[in-house]
C-alpha cells in the first residue's frame, strides 16, 4: 500500500503551458527604434505579465468542470487506483476526478494553509498525516447516512478518525532480511539486537514512514507505551551498534538490502520486499512474533470543498465491495471491508487485521516535535 | 498657386516617441522573482521571528528571537551548520581542481575530440539521482567493485565503509557538480588567445609557471562563477546527502525538510532557512569580492 517516497514520486504541474513555437521574433530594426515583429512590446509585457500572474494564482479553475480534486501516490499505485476505483466512478457519474501527485506532508500543509478556500477537495492521507489532519480540524464529518458503505467496513477505520475520515486499505509493517547473509532466520524484533548483526541493519529515519511505528514498537518491547516512550530511546541506544544507516524511503531501504549493504531492514511495509522476492532475490519478509504494525490510507473531505456530495459518492464507491476487491488484489493490500475477498498473491501475503497492532496515534502526534528533537540529539549523532 | 491654396495646412509633427529602455523587458521576470522568491523568502524570515508552534503557518504571536536562541543554544544545530559549511567547502574545492583540469583538457583538445570530451564531462547530469546513487553503491559499497578489488589484491582484510559516510556525500556531490565548474572555467579559457601561453613558453616559462602566472589569473572570472554556482548547489543539496549520507552526515537541508514536513514547525524551520541563506550569501559575497579585487586592474 504505502510505497510512495519522495525520491520516486512525480510531482504534478497544473499550470504547465506547452510552448511549441517561439512566441515572437525580436529584431534590431535599423530604420528606427527597436521593434518587435508579430508581437509588440506592450502585448509581450501584457502576455508575460498574465502568465506570471497565472502561475502565481494556484487552483484557478479548480473543480470548474463539475468534478473534484483529490490526491494520489504515484507509480504503479496510481495506475491501479485509477483502474480499480477512479475510472469506474467517472464512467458511472460522468464527473471528473482530478488527482494531484505529491507527498502527504505537502497535501496536509496545503489543506491547512488554504483552509478558507481549499485547493484539494478530498485528501487521501497515510499515518501520521491523517491523524494530524483530524487534530488540525481538517475534514467534515462523514456519516453512514451520506456514505452507506461506512456501515459495511470494520468500524475502526471510521471511528479511529473521529468519524471525520474513512479508511481505504491497510498495509502491514514487518522485517525484510537477506536469507543468504544471516546465519539464523530473523523472526522477531529482538533478533535485530543480535551482536552478529553489528553495522548490518537499517531502520527508518525519523519522519520516514515506519519511524513512529518503530518507536512505539521498541517502547512496548521494553515495557513502555504510547504515553511512555522513554524505553524506546533506551532500546535505540542498545540497537545503535547494529545500525548501518537510517533509511529515508522504501526505495532507499530496498536498494541497500538488494546490494547487500545491510542484511535486515526493520519496519518496512510488505510490498517493497515482495518486489525483491518476486524478482528472485534471496529475501524474506516476516511479521515479527511480538506483533506487526498496521498502516492505513484514509479519505478526508475538506470543509468548503467544491463538491462535497460528489466526494462522498466517491468514498462510497471506493469502499464498495467490488472496488475494494479490485484495488486490494491489485496492490496487495488489506481491504477495509471484512466481506471483500482477497485472491492470489494478496490472499497469501496480506495478514488478517487481527494479527496486526494499531496504536493510539492521537497520543503520538503531539509528541512528534519533542521526539524528533530527541532523535536528532541522541539517535542520529 | 491654386494647388498651394488647396493644400492642407501643415500639421504639427508629433514629437518622436522616446524609445523605452530594453531594461523594461526584464520587468516580467523581475515581477516573477519578487512574487515567487523575494516575497516568500522575506515572509519566511519574518516567520522565523514568531514563537515556535507546530502547525502554525501564520504571523500570529509576538515578535521574538527565541527560535534563534534555541538554535545557538543547542550544539546539535550549530555543529550541523558548521558541518554543512565544511562539506560544501570541501566539495567546492575538490570540484574546482577537477573542473579546472577538465576545462584545460577540453580547451587543448582537437576540435574532433572536443565534442566527445564535453559529452563525457556532462554525462553525470544525464543520469537521475536515484540511478546515480545506485551506481555509486555498486562501486563503493561493502560488496562493491572497489572493495572486491582491494580484497582480491590482498590490500585490505575487511571492506572499507565508504557508502553512507560524509566522504560518500562529497564524492556524490563532486561527481555531479564538476561539469558546472568545467564549463564556467572553459568560458574564461576560450577568451585567452592561445598565443599568449605559447609566447610565455617560448620565453622559457615552465608549464606550471604558465598555469600559475597566466592561465589562473586570466580565468578568475570563470573560476569565481564556478565556485559560486558549485558552493550554492552544494550547501543547498538535499537528495544526495539524504541518499548517500549515513547516520552522522546529515546536512542542514535534511533538518529543514524535517521541520517543514515532519514536525510542521515552520517557524523554527524558517530559522534554519534564514541562517543557511545568510551563510551562503556571506560566502558568495566573499568569493565575488575577492574575484573583483583580483581583476580590478583589468579595467584600469
Amino acid at each position: 500500500m504505502i510505497t510512495l517516497d519522495l525520491n520516486t514520486t512525480r510531482l504534478s504541474c497544473p499550470h504547465y503551458v506547452p510552448i511549441s513555437e517561439p512566441l515572437f521574433i525580436y529584431t534590431n530594426n535599423q530604420q528606427g527604434p527597436r521593434t518587435m515583429n508579430k508581437l509588440d512590446r506592450r502585448s509581450f509585457l501584457a502576455s508575460t505579465g498574465a502568465i506570471t500572474l497565472g502561475a502565481m494564482i494556484p487552483g484557478m479553475g479548480r473543480a470548474a468542470d463539475g468534478g473534484f480534486t483529490s490526491t494520489v501516490f504515484g507509480g504503479v499505485w496510481e495506475q491501479n487506483y485509477r483502474k480499480a476505483i477512479v475510472d469506474g466512478f467517472e464512467a458511472a457519474t460522468g464527473a471528473k476526478v482530478n488527482l494531484q501527485l505529491g507527498s502527504s506532508a505537502e497535501w496536509l500543509t496545503n489543506a491547512i494553509v488554504n483552509r478558507a478556500e481549499p485547493e484539494i477537495d478530498m485528501l487521501m492521507l497515510p499515518y501520521p498525516d491523517s491523524i494530524k489532519a483530524i487534530m488540525a480540524d481538517i475534514g467534515i464529518e462523514l456519516t453512514p447516512e451520506d456514505i452507506p458503505n461506512i456501515a459495511e467496513i470494520a468500524p475502526v477505520w471510521w471511528e479511529q478518525y473521529k468519524k471525520r475520515g474513512v479508511g481505504l486499505d491497510y498495509a502491514s509493517y514487518g522485517i525484510a532480511y537477506r536469507t543468504d547473509l544471516v546465519d539464523q532466520p530473523i523472526t522477531k524484533w529482538e533478533d535485530l539486537f543480535r551482536p552478529e548483526l553489528a553495522g548490518k541493519i537499517s531502520i527508518p529515519d525519523i519522519g520516514t514512514w515506519g519511524s513512529w511505528e518503530m518507536l512505539v514498537m521498541l517502547a512496548k518491547l521494553r515495557g513502555g507505551s504510547e504515553d511512555n516512550l522513554e524505553p524506546a530511546f533506551e532500546a535505540l541506544a542498545e540497537l545503535k551498534p547494529n545500525i548501518r544507516r537510517y533509511f529515508t524511503s522504501s526505495t532507499d531501504a530496498m536498494s541497500m538490502l538488494d546490494a547487500g549493504e545491510v542484511v535486515a531492514v526493520g519496519m518496512t511495509t510488505n510490498i517493497p520486499p515482495y518486489a525483491l522476492i518476486d524478482a528472485g532475490k534471496p529475501v524474506d519478509f516476516v511479521f515479527p512474533e511480538e506483533g506487526a504494525m498496521v498502516g492505513m490510507v484514509s479519505y478526508h473531505i475538506a470543509e468548503g470543498a467544491a463538491n462535497p456530495e460528489l466526494c462522498k459518492q466517491f468514498i462510497n464507491h471506493a469502499i464498495s465491495r467490488e472496488a475494494q476487491e479490485a484495488f486490494c488484489n491489485a496492490v496487495i493490500a488489506g481491504p477495509v471491508r471484512p466481506d471483500a475477498k482477497l485472491t492470489g498473491k494478496a490472499a497469501e501475503r496480506v495478514p488478517a487485521l487481527d494479527q496486526l497492532t494499531l496504536f493510539d496515534w492521537f497520543k503520538i502526534v503531539p509528541q512528534m516535535p519533542m521526539l524528533t528533537d530527541r532523535w536528532n540529539y541522541e539517535v542520529s549523532l | 498657386m491654386a494647388l498651394t491654396d488647396t493644400a492642407p495646412p501643415p500639421q504639427a509633427q508629433p514629437a518622436p516617441r522616446k524609445p523605452l529602455s530594453p531594461a523594461w523587458l526584464t520587468l516580467p521576470g523581475l515581477c516573477f522573482l519578487v512574487f515567487v522568491l523575494l516575497l516568500p523568502v522575506g515572509w519566511l524570515m519574518a516567520l522565523s521571528l514568531k514563537p515556535s508552534m507546530p502547525g502554525a503557518f501564520t504571523m500570529e504571536g509576538d515578535w521574538t528571537i527565541a527560535n534563534y536562541l534555541r538554535f545557538f543554544s543547542q550544539p546539535f544545530y550549530y555543529s550541523t551548520l558548521i558541518k554543512t559549511l565544511w562539506v560544501s567547502a570541501l566539495t567546492t574545492g575538490i570540484t574546482a581542481v577537477l573542473g579546472y583540469a577538465l576545462a584545460l583538457i577540453i580547451w587543448t583538445a582537437s576540435p574532433a575530440k572536443r565534442g566527445w570530451v564535453v559529452l563525457i564531462v556532462l554525462s553525470p547530469l544525464l543520469v537521475s539521482i536515484v540511478a546515480r546513487t545506485y551506481g555509486w553503491m555498486i562501486m563503493l559499497g561493502d560488496r562493491g567493485i572497489l572493495n572486491q578489488a582491494l580484497l582480491g589484491l590482498g590490500l585490505i582484510e575487511e571492506p572499507i565503509q565508504i557508502m553512507y559516510t560524509a566522504g560518500a556525500v562529497i564524492i556524490g556531490l563532486v561527481h555531479v557538480f564538476v561539469p558546472f565548474m568545467a564549463l564556467c572555467v572553459l568560458t574564461s579559457l576560450e577568451k585567452i588567445d592561445p598565443k599568449v601561453p605559447e609566447a610565455a613558453m617560448t620565453f622559457g616559462a615552465s608549464r606550471w609557471a604558465v598555469l600559475r602566472r597566466i592561465l589562473l589569473p586570466l580565468t578568475v572570472p570563470g573560476l569565481a562563477s564556478g565556485l559560486t554556482i558549485v558552493f550554492s548547489l552544494s550547501i543547498s543539496s538535499y537528495v544526495t546527502p539524504a541518499l548517500m549520507g549515513g547516520p552522522r552526515s546529515g546536512m542542514l537541508t535534511t533538518f529543514i525538510y524535517q521541520q517543514f514536513a515532519v514536525t510542521l514547525d515552520w517557524r523554527f524551520g524558517a530559522v534554519l532557512v534564514t541562517l543557511l541563506l545568510a551563510l551562503t550569501l556571506l560566502v558568495l559575497t566573499s568569493i565575488l569580492a575577492l574575484a573583483a579585487r583580483m581583476t580590478a586592474k583589468w579595467s584600469k
